[in-house]
C-alpha cells in the first residue's frame, strides 16, 4: 500500500519512519520528493564536490555523477521506498541509474546515480527536489532488513568512488557523445540555418574552457609569458611554444576531445587572411 | 610531385592540391577536395561544412583580419590533420570560408615550386 501525503506525515509523528530535516514543501500528494544533497561527484571532474559549498552541482554532457540527498532516511522493516527522478530532469536529459529500491530496515542518505545524456549542462542545486520518493507499508516485517554496505551511508566515500567502472565514461555516454559532437554533419542537407546555431549548444564544454583560460590568464601572464597553454577540465595541463606540437601532445595523451590552446599574451592572437574570398560569416566566436 | 593549376574553377588558373582532411587519430570521416594555394594566408582557412563533417571540435580563437586590414572577427579554430601527397601534418585551422585555402602555416611545412608559365605546381 503507497502512503499518501496524510499517512506520511502520522507515520513520522509516530516514529514509524524517520525523513530527517522534513519539509512540508516537499510532500507531494503520495510521495516525498528528496533534495540534492551536500556531496556529488562526477567522472569529469574526478572528485567529491562540495555542493553546499559550491551551491550547485554541474553535470556536463555526457558526464556521469553520483548526488547525494539531503535527506536521511530510517525505514522500518515493514516498509520499502521506491524513488525515480522528478520529470523536470528527465526532460532535462538526465537518466537516474540507481535505485528504484530503498530496502526495508535502511537506514542513511541515498546516493544516486546520473548519466546526463543531453548536449548541454545540467545544473543541480543544492536543497533542490530532484528525486521522488514513494513509501509502501508491506504485509508483515522483513525477516532481515538490510544490512547492505551502503547502510548508514552519510558520505560519498572513496569506496563509493573506486565502485565506479575505470573507463573515463561508459560505452553509452561515449557513443552520446560522439553523436553529439557529430551532430551538425548528421543535419539534413539543405536545411537552413545550416551549421552555425546547434554548435553553439555543443559548444559550450569549450566555452567553460575557454573561460577557465581567460580566468588563468593573470596568474599565466607571471609565470608562462609568450607560451602557449592547454586548459583541459578548467585547469591549465599542458605548456609548450608550438601551438600545433602542444595540440598533438593533447590529443595523443588524452584522446581527441575538448580542451582550450592559448596564448598568454596581453593581446589576442591574431591572423591575416587578405583574400576577397573570405568575408564576415557566421562561424564566428 | 607535380599538380596541374585548376583553371575550370579559377581565372586566371590557381595552383591547387589535393588534400584529405580528418580529426587526428581517426580516419572514420574524412573529406578530400583540391585545395587552393594562398601564400598571403596566415593560416588555412576552412568552410565549416568540411569541418563538421569531419567531427572536429574548436581548439582555439583567433581575430581574422582581412583585405586592408579591416576586422573580419574573432573566430573558432581547430586542429585537423591534413594528409599531402602521403604526408601528414597536424594543423590549425579557421572556420571561414567556401572553400579549402592553404595558408603558411601549413605550406611552410613544404618545398612548393609554382611554374605559371607552365601552370604546375611542384610538391616535394
Amino acid at each position: 500500500m503507497i502512503l499518501v501525503d496524510e499517512e506520511i506525515k502520522k507515520a513520522l509523528h509516530s516514529g514509524e519512519f524517520e525523513i530527517s530535516d522534513f519539509s512540508e514543501q516537499c510532500l507531494q500528494p503520495a510521495s516525498y520528493d528528496l533534495r540534492i544533497g551536500e556531496e556529488g561527484f562526477t567522472l569529469l571532474v574526478g572528485k567529491v564536490i562540495p555542493i553546499q559549498n559550491e551551491g550547485a552541482l554541474e553535470i556536463q554532457p555526457g558526464d556521469f555523477a553520483l548526488v547525494m540527498t539531503h535527506e536521511k532516511l530510517r525505514l522500518p522493516t515493514n516498509m520499502v521506498g521506491h524513488f525515480g527522478l522528478r520529470s523536470l530532469y528527465a526532460r532535462m536529459g538526465l537518466l537516474l541509474t540507481s535505485g528504484p529500491q530503498v530496502d526495508p530496515g535502511f537506514e542513511g542518505k541515498l546516493i544516486v546515480g546520473l548519466v546526463n545524456f543531453s548536449s548541454q549542462s545540467a545544473i543541480l542545486k543544492y536543497l533542490e527536489p530532484f528525486c521522488s520518493l514513494e513509501l509502501h507499508r508491506l504485509g508483515r516485517h522483513a525477516s532481515v532488513g538490510y544490512q547492505g554496505p551502503y547502510q548508514a551511508q552519510e558520505h560519498i566515500t572513496k569506496k563509493v568512488i573506486d565502485n565506479i567502472p575505470k573507463e573515463q565514461f561508459p560505452l553509452a555516454v561515449m557513443l552520446v557523445r560522439q553523436l553529439v559532437a557529430a551532430s551538425p554533419s548528421l543535419r539534413p542537407l539543405g536545411t537552413q540555418p545550416s551549421h552555425w546555431v546547434e554548435p553553439h549548444k555543443m559548444l559550450s564544454a569549450f566555452q567553460r574552457e575557454k573561460t577557465a583560460f581567460e580566468q588563468l590568464m593573470p596568474q599565466l601572464l607571471k609565470t608562462h609569458h609568450g607560451q602557449y597553454v592547454v586548459v583541459r577540465g578548467e585547469t591549465a595541463v599542458l605548456f609548450g611554444m608550438d601551438k600545433a606540437e602542444l595540440a598533438k601532445e593533447a590529443y595523443d595523451k588524452w584522446g581527441y576531445g575538448v580542451l582550450y590552446i592559448g596564448l598568454v599574451e596581453e593581446q589576442p592572437e591574431v591572423m591575416h587572411i587578405p583574400t576577397p574570398k573570405i568575408v564576415k560569416n557566421h562561424n564566428d566566436v | 610531385m607535380t599538380y596541374d593549376y585548376d583553371n575550370n574553377r579559377y581565372n586566371p588558373p590557381a595552383p591547387v592540391l589535393p588534400v584529405t582532411i580528418r580529426i587526428p587519430g581517426s580516419n572514420a570521416k574524412q573529406v578530400t577536395t583540391d585545395a587552393l594555394v594562398d601564400t598571403g594566408a596566415d593560416m588555412v582557412c576552412c568552410p565549416k561544412a568540411f569541418i563538421d563533417a569531419v567531427g572536429a571540435q574548436p581548439a582555439s580563437t583567433r581575430q581574422v583580419f582581412g583585405v586592408n586590414h579591416a576586422f573580419i572577427d574573432t573566430c573558432y579554430t581547430y586542429f585537423i590533420e591534413f594528409e599531402i601527397a602521403g604526408t601528414k601534418k597536424l594543423v590549425e585551422v579557421v572556420a571561414l570560408g567556401q572553400e579549402l585555402i592553404l595558408g603558411r602555416n601549413l605550406m611552410n611545412e613544404f618545398a612548393i615550386k609554382l611554374n605559371g608559365r607552365s601552370q604546375k605546381l611542384s610538391f616535394e
